[in-house]
């Protein structure tokens, strides 16, 4: 037997399976029991100076039991023999208290059993915690120095971030899952300012992240985006504002990929549609009984949730119910077709089985459905194939605010940067562009997308859902889009 | 929780012992160790159909180890308080911050009490209603919140749902407990510690066709002043009322904004413009501005870690004592929080006692307030209603956001009941509106204040900030509203 790594050193898997079976004799109808240890480092660069330096380690483990209907979930951050007695009779009295408070004759179906077994690795090729921090700042330091070669950039700022864990899943019908997954990516922020304005520029938002070693920090080249993202702050902060009326506008991927994660990801996402995000996140515009039927989008528009994407954030190789990884269509050809489920939401509306995407995104969370790869599939053509075909209008690219009401219907965005096209070419800049719309006349409007050479994966690793909050590593694929009457408005900036 | 659970607070002594002892690994010659510990038990209850579906308890440690070498830092952070482990993330600490360029870092504070206010220039004249009358500092930490158990939470949860079944309405909602301490300690000597509890409350009560809803909510670190009943009665009330939506055009209405809904709406002042990292970076509202009117001069905004009403709490994350400071005093720029590395960029100024919890995973860790108190009045919402001749009501907000910090501009769509008023009465429900307007014309033309309620934004009440509040309700003469929704 190969020797274990330090990781997995961390988490007694013994100790684990012993919480299962005492919660089983306490008299727990089904338990799981999911361990996570993780590393996590952080490097910032702000205005030429070290802004954060900083190295985690989080290890814990959570028990999940149910009672008849009642759910209980208790966790610690301490895993010895005490714990686990102490951890699992918590567990055992919260789902007892839930039992209290059910509707006579609520089921207690959590649908299909998961018994699989296994391992899954993702790809890494250089280990990011074994890079010298020597050797990452001057990078940072590089890049952030190629940001305020601009005069009009006053606050700018490099970052990069990595992720290892490990993870043991088990559970009372036979499943022994064990997990590792490496993260990393980086991302440049400029703000420039000239009088009463202010504008930021920035790569991918908060960056670009995959699940990968050091390797995809390199392939960002942050040193040479530094100099595009401080031309484009630096120009920005001078240019016009928008002009604001209805358009032709082209979306670009990193901003398209947010367009689907809110107006998409969300709305399908089964639970908020079953109401267990009622209170906080809010439900959902896309009812059960409007599968197969609704038109979301014109038939450009083809969603999926992948949870197999090589090196994205997404993907695993089971979700944290021991769900196998799986592809999920949820609009075809415009059509509204499929949701995000986990084990006792696709259960609840009659699906075979569940989607694969129930996810806890700590030691101390239970897994609630979230979004895995959820990606705009490509069309044909390049950008600039989209752009030719504008004889008036406008490029926008990256998201620099977004607002969305309770069931994903309204919602406003404004982006980072903003083109003239005329002719069927890119001309001068425009400041403070957003628009407001509603997402099926959105994505009705959608004309056409680009193709799957423009097709990019953006790793986003904070998409915020459940109680208490749980901050999700999600990934979203998307190709520029063409977008036919959107009524851009302008923002002071 | 159970005594059990609160037994996973370690009490001042042994904080502090325990910091001392780890403090002791650190072989220091020329520089500094400071360690930061929290500890904490947060359960949350939540239901859906009148049913509890998520029943979680969470226990954590974390310990967080700064080290100074020259004027560089570095942090290392661990949850296990095993000795060897912390021995370890204090020597990589130390051996990180040795590798590191030199950075003009203040140094750790050797006392809790050298935090203070330094009056920014041109605001030295200003302050807030009541400073001269600073009373006893509200508690932190009550045993009632402490030690609730699971029993205890489905019970008040039950308390909540039965006049929503009676009324044949379904409720969704939470009920979060939170048990924390705080304690930091360093190698120049200080030695900090506090510890605090919350209860939040909240019900979202719909029909069965999910077409009508209502909302309320309750804070308080002392839960037994939590009334599910009167938070139910409240919701329930709503929901009835919220019937029969009319979609109305976008644009501007005199409104009455709800404290949850001002609370949103403030937000952004605070996140964006009144913390000195923003300020620095040329990006708050304040800036440039100290002194000159920003909102109408009737209004008074100030960040006060003592007030009873705020969720007060003594120290913060550098271990220092939180000082009161006026935000914004009679609509005019007038201050904003430090931490230790903030005010040391400039002469003079000191930390406030801002500095926020080094474990938020959003990037950047900047001092910000998180105890604001806004000036308020006696008038009830209903008051305020029948002193309004045509607007909205607006019972809160979801999902705001902020496309321009530098002007505050906000923008959010309304739930869970807005209303149209006419003639002071509210004469129908009204389909959701999305507001996007200057935070600052907002508070430029606000006609008269109601009363005040401790809540939280929707993005600290949902763990995704750190901001309390204590403000009331508003009549505003000018509400902009750019579109609508179809719910």
């Amino acid at each position: 037997m190969a020797e274990k790594e330090a990781i997995e050193r961390k988490l007694d898997e013994e100790l684990m399976l012993a919480a299962l079976e005492q919660a089983r004799q306490a008299g727990a109808d089904y338990a799981e029991v999911r361990g996570l240890a993780e590393l996590q480092s952080e490097v910032r660069v702000k205005n030429g100076e070290i802004n954060k330096m900083m190295s985690r380690e989080d290890n814990g483990w959570g028990l999940n039991v149910r009672i008849g209907a009642g759910w209980g979930f208790a966790s610690s951050a301490e895993l010895t023999g005490k714990s686990v007695k102490e951890i699992t009779a918590q567990a055992i009295q919260l789902a007892a208290a839930s039992a209290r408070v059910q509707p006579r004759g609520q089921a207690a179906n959590y649908g299909t059993p998961s018994t699989a077994s296994g391992e899954y690795r993702s790809p890494v090729q250089i280990d990011p915690f074994r890079v010298p921090p020597r050797e990452q700042l001057e990078m940072l330091f590089s890049a952030e120095a190629n940001l305020r070669r601009f005069d009009r950039v006053k606050v700018s700022e490099s970052h990069l971030q990595a992720f290892h864990s490990f993870k043991f899943f088990a559970n009372t019908e036979g499943a022994r899952q064990r997990q590792f997954i490496t993260e990393t990516g980086g991302g440049l922020s400029a703000i420039a300012v000239e009088g009463p304005y202010s504008y930021q520029r920035t790569y991918g938002r908060g960056g670009n992240y995959g699940q990968a070693g050091y390797e995809y920090i390199l392939q960002l080249q942050l040193e040479d985006e530094a100099l595009r993202v401080g031309q484009e702050a630096h120009d920005l902060v001078a240019a016009d504002p928008v002009p604001a009326g209805p358009t032709t506008v082209v979306i670009g991927s990193n901003l398209a990929a947010l367009l689907v994660h809110e107006s998409c990801g969300h709305p399908t996402e089964l639970d908020r549609v079953l109401g267990s995000e009622n209170a906080f996140a809010g439900g959902s515009f896309l009812e059960p009984q409007m599968r197969g039927q609704f038109r979301y989008g014109s038939p450009a528009v083809n969603l999926t949730a992948d949870a197999t994407i090589a090196g994205a954030l997404g993907t695993f190789g089971w979700d944290d119910e021991g769900t196998p990884a799986r592809r999920t269509p949820l609009v075809e050809n415009g059509i509204f077709v499929g949701y995000l489920s986990s084990r006792d939401t696709a259960s609840a509306i009659g699906l075979s089985a569940s989607g694969g995407a129930a996810r806890a995104s700590s030691w101390s969370r239970t897994p609630i459905v979230r979004m895995t790869n959820v990606s705009l599939e490509p069309g044909e053509g390049s950008l600039e194939s989209l752009i030719s075909e504008v004889e008036d209008g406008l490029y926008l690219e990256t998201p620099s605010s977004w607002s969305l009401d309770d069931k994903r219907m309204n919602f406003h965005f404004s982006a980072e940067i903003c083109r003239e096209i005329k002719g069927g070419q890119l001309g001068r800049l425009y400041k403070g562009a957003s628009f407001m719309e509603r997402t099926p006349i959105f994505w009705g409007n959608v004309k056409k997308v680009a193709g799957p050479e423009e097709w990019k994966v953006w790793g986003f690793l904070s998409c915020a859902k459940g109680e208490p909050l749980q901050s999700a590593h999600v990934a979203h694929g998307a190709s520029p889009v063409l977008v036919n009457n959107l009524t851009v408005q302008r923002e002071g900036k | 929780m159970s005594e059990q659970q609160v037994s996973h607070l370690f009490g001042q002594a042994e904080a502090l012992n325990r910091l001392e002892d780890f403090l002791k690994l650190a072989s220091v010659k020329n520089g500094q160790v400071e360690l930061v510990l929290e500890r904490e038990q947060v359960a949350v209850t939540r239901f859906a159909h009148n049913r509890i579906h998520q029943n979680v308890s969470n226990r954590d440690t974390r310990l967080w180890v700064r080290a100074i070498i020259g004027g560089s830092v570095a942090s290392m952070a661990c949850n296990s308080l095993d000795k060897s482990t912390v021995q370890a993330t204090i020597d990589q600490a130390l051996k990180i911050a040795r590798l590191m360029p030199d950075r003009q870092h203040p140094g750790f504070a050797s006392d809790s009490g050298e935090s203070g206010r330094t009056p920014e220039a041109g605001s030295e004249d200003l302050g807030y209603p009541g400073q001269a009358q600073s009373g006893q500092p509200g508690a932190s930490f009550f045993d009632s919140t402490a030690y609730q158990t699971p029993e205890d939470r489905a019970r008040t949860i039950a308390e909540l749902i039965a006049p929503v079944q009676e009324a044949g309405l379904e409720g969704y909602g939470t009920y979060k407990n939170t048990l924390t301490e705080l304690a930091v300690a360093n190698t120049r000597g200080l030695r900090s510690y506090a510890a605090g509890t919350s209860g939040y409350l909240k019900g979202l009560i719909e029909t069965a066709d999910g077409r009508q809803a209502g909302y309320a909510d309750q804070l308080s670190r002392d839960i037994t002043t939590l009334d599910p009943l009167a938070l139910a009665q409240t919701a329930i009330r709503k929901c009835l009322l919220n019937k029969n939506q009319v979609e109305i055009a976008p644009g501007e209405y005199a409104a009455v904004l709800e404290p949850n809904t001002v609370a949103d709406l403030v937000r952004f002042m605070v996140i964006h413009g009144s913390g000195a990292q923003q300020l620095q970076d040329g990006r708050s509202f304040m800036t440039g501005r100290f002194g000159e009117q920003v909102t109408g001069e009737h209004i008074n905004i100030w960040e006060d870690p003592a007030s009873p009403y705020a969720m007060p709490f003594p120290v913060d994350y550098e271990g220092q004592q939180s000082r009161a400071v006026p935000l914004v005093s009679n609509g005019r720029a007038a201050g904003v929080v430090y931490d230790r590395t903030t005010a040391a960029r400039i002469p003079g100024q000191v930390s406030t006692g801002h500095a926020t919890t080094p474990w938020n995973n959003l990037g950047e860790n900047n001092p910000l307030p998180q105890h604001i108190v806004m000036a308020g009045g006696d008038k009830s919402i209903e008051e305020l209603i029948k002193g309004m001749k045509r607007g909205l009501v607006i019972t809160r907000l979801h999902y705001t956001h902020c496309p321009d910090p530098r002007r505050v501009v906000a923008t959010g769509t309304t739930r869970d009941g807005t209303f149209l008023v006419e003639n002071g009465e509210i004469v129908a429900a009204v389909k959701n509106m999305r507001l996007t307007q200057s935070v600052l014309d907002l508070l430029s033309t606000v006609e008269e204040f109601g009363q005040s309620k401790t809540c939280q934004d929707w993005w600290t009440a949902n763990g995704m900030g750190i901001t309390n509040y204590y403000l009331p309700a508003l009549r505003v003469g000018r509400c902009v509203f750019t579109g609508n929704t179809t719910f």
